[in-house]
Order: C-alpha cells, then sequence, then structure tokens
C-alpha cells in the first residue's frame, strides 16, 4: 500500500471506484415487497398520461429515420438512457417488456382517425360571374398562419402558444380613394411653414409685397 | 333538428402496468444503491426507492414525467428527497446521523482496524457536504456524467465539476490525515 502522505486524487478515484465495486445488493425480499407495492399502486388500466404528445412526436420524428435508427436508440431517445438501454438490451426480457410497452404507447398515442382534410374544389370549376358580366373583386383573403408550439413548464402542464401571422399582401384597404397614402421614406420637397414664426399668410393679406 | 355525430373516442392515453414494472426493474436497484450509500440503512434505502416511485407515477400521471432521459429524471426525483430529508434533519435532531456514528466510534474503540476502502466511506459520510456527498455518489459509485449530474441537482456544470474537486480534495485530505 502506498504511503499515505503520497495519496493522490487520482488514488482516491480509484478508491472509489473500487468501493463501487462493493456494494450491497437490494434485498430480494425488501425489493420484490416494494414491486409489489409500487405495482399495486398502478391501476390495471394502467396510468393514463397527460403528456402523451410528447411521446407522439417522439415516435413521429423517429418514424422519417426509423430505417437508420436501432431498437437500442429508439429505446434511448424514448427515455432510457445509455445505460439503461445496456442493461435493456443484455436482459431479453426487458427488451420484449418494453417493446411491448413501446407498441402500445405508439398504438395508443397514434391518432385514431386520421386528420380531416377539406376537399379541394375541381379545377375546371370556374368563379361565377355577376349580371354584368363582370368578374367580382374576390374577396381579400387573410392568410392565417399558426403555429402551435407547445412549451412544457416542469409541472408538465402544456401551455401551447399560438402566433398568429397575417400576410400583409392581403390585407383589405378600407378607403383606398380617400386614405392619403403616406409614404414615410417620402422627404418633403417644399418647407409646409409649419415653423414658429415662418407660418405663410395668404397672398392677399401680404402687407409688404414689393 | 341536425343530430350531431358522435366522433370516435380519443385514444386514451396511458403507461400500462408491464413499461412501470419495466422502469421500476430497470431503476429500483440503483437508487437503492444510491439511497444506501447516502444514508446507511437497508430499511431507509427501501423507503425511499418506495417515495421515488410513487413520486414518479403521480408526476407521470399528472402529465410531468421525463421529457429527454428517464435515468436522470429518476435520480432527480430521488436528489430531492434526499434534499428535503437532508434539510429535515438540520432542523430536527440528527438520530439517524447520531446512531449512525455512535456505532462507527464504537467500531474505533474497539481496535477494529479499518481499511482504506472504510475509511473512504466514512469520509463520504462524515467530511462532505450534502451536495459534495450526492456529486462524488453519482459520479464515481453511480457512474454518472457530470452533465447528468448537474441535470439532476438543477445546477450548472461548472458548479459540478467545482463540487466533485472540492469533494475530492476532502476525501484525499481525510484520507492522508488519518492517524
Amino acid at each position: 500500500m502506498k504511503n499515505r502522505a503520497r495519496i493522490t486524487e487520482k488514488d482516491v478515484k480509484a478508491l472509489l471506484a473500487k468501493l463501487r465495486g462493493s456494494q450491497t445488493e437490494y434485498p430480494p425480499e425488501l425489493l420484490s415487497n416494494r414491486r409489489y407495492m409500487f405495482l399495486g399502486r398502478v391501476p390495471q388500466a394502467g396510468i393514463f398520461i397527460a403528456n402523451a404528445e410528447i411521446y407522439k412526436r417522439i415516435l413521429q420524428g423517429l418514424r422519417s429515420t426509423a430505417s437508420l435508427v436501432t431498437r437500442v436508440v429508439l429505446l434511448s431517445i424514448i427515455g432510457l438512457s445509455a445505460a439503461g438501454t445496456t442493461l435493456v438490451a443484455t436482459n431479453p426480457g426487458l427488451i420484449r417488456v418494453f417493446e411491448e410497452g413501446l407498441n402500445n404507447i405508439e398504438r395508443i398515442i397514434a391518432p385514431a382517425t386520421p386528420l380531416e382534410t377539406l376537399p379541394s374544389p375541381p379545377p375546371d370549376q370556374k368563379i361565377p360571374t355577376t349580371r354584368s358580366g363582370e368578374t367580382p373583386t374576390p374577396m381579400p383573403t387573410f392568410t392565417l398562419v399558426s403555429t402551435l408550439t407547445p412549451s412544457i413548464t416542469p409541472l408538465g402542464t402544456q401551455t401551447p402558444t399560438l402566433a398568429l401571422g397575417i400576410n400583409p399582401t392581403n390585407m383589405p384597404n378600407a378607403n383606398p380613394t380617400n386614405t392619403p397614402k403616406f409614404n414615410p421614406t417620402n422627404t418633403p420637397k417644399d418647407n409646409p411653414g409649419h415653423h414658429y414664426g415662418q407660418t405663410p399668410t395668404p397672398p392677399g393679406k401680404r402687407t409688404n409685397t414689393p | 333538428m341536425v343530430e350531431k355525430k358522435k366522433g370516435p373516442e380519443p385514444p386514451p392515453n396511458r403507461l400500462d402496468q408491464g413499461v412501470l414494472a419495466a422502469i421500476f426493474d430497470l431503476y429500483s436497484r440503483s437508487i437503492f444503491r444510491y439511497a444506501l450509500r447516502l444514508c446507511e440503512d437497508p430499511l431507509e434505502a427501501d423507503q425511499i426507492v418506495g417515495d421515488v416511485f410513487a413520486l414518479f407515477q403521480k408526476q407521470v400521471s399528472r402529465g410531468g414525467g421525463p421529457r429527454t432521459e428517464l435515468r436522470t429524471y429518476v435520480y432527480k426525483i430521488a436528489y430531492r428527497i434526499f434534499m428535503d430529508h437532508a434539510r429535515e434533519r438540520q432542523r430536527t435532531v440528527p438520530t439517524g446521523t447520531a446512531e449512525l456514528n455512535r456505532r462507527r466510534d464504537s467500531l474505533d474503540s474497539l481496535g477494529e482496524k479499518q481499511t482504506l476502502l472504510e475509511e473512504l466511506g466514512s469520509a463520504i459520510q462524515k467530511n462532505l457536504t450534502e451536495k459534495q456527498k450526492h456529486v462524488i455518489i453519482l459520479r464515481y459509485q453511480e457512474g454518472l456524467g457530470l452533465r447528468e449530474i448537474a441535470d439532476i441537482m438543477g445546477k450548472d456544470i461548472n458548479a459540478i465539476k467545482s463540487l466533485q474537486k472540492r469533494g475530492l480534495s476532502k476525501l484525499q485530505k481525510s484520507l492522508v490525515d488519518k492517524p
């Protein structure tokens, strides 16, 4: 054994690693009791999770690259860390349980019905004309771009924030003829005279005409 | 009167018992070891395992649960439980610690020769602060990475490095100074 005075941090790390090896295992009877108690709290139907969307997004993201993603990575992304997955990978029983669990999650959180899509009009359909034969001005259309960004709070409540974007090109002009156009980039060509002491007087009232 | 058509019921969102049992099987042992290293009492460690998984189930059913790493999440729950216990111990009479120290003193008084490993185990308990203890145990005995520990303890990675450095030098000093 090394002289105590020469013990370095490196030696302490080595000793800690040795200490790791001399770990006490979970007494089997305590473990089985605890497991029984834990699972006893879980109803047969499982527990309902409010944030299935998260799992759904994880899985949807994975589907696109499914060919590249191995089972271990899949398990890792769904929540198990690398060390955990190693343990799972070495235990066929756990692999089966997790695969069942994963399939279950995927089946459960997948939408039961596909999203409703509005039928697009047939391509040969023309816009109906008015009596005078003029084509009516199409109604101004707003393009609402909604981006639903769920932000997850630590307590797990999902707070979606809705960002609405209005396409400015389709904005209707309320009174296009009467409203003067204002161009902020235009510079005044002549002095309007709205300065102190420089208010222009009408030509008839001028006294000091040359 | 137009009768409203009933759409298909939304799919239930649930985690079944199999998954939860597998999660328990995966982490109960490591949480037990972590707890045992901190409290040195198998019954208390077992109780902590129970608390951790009860809280885990509660969080998941409330819509919480892990975002990325399940292991980090489970350890985080355990860490919070320990910190609560530590605060409780500071407020009340430290019966557990006193008992533990009495046991150690009696061993010392009997003149039982302690090995370096035992001394180290004792130094972890006696000489380190609560946070240093967690960092050292999680890093060198549970084998977690610095980033994971930072996530568990809710601290910056540099703070974890600093806690680790101070903890290691304290342990080194305690082993060197031991008569």
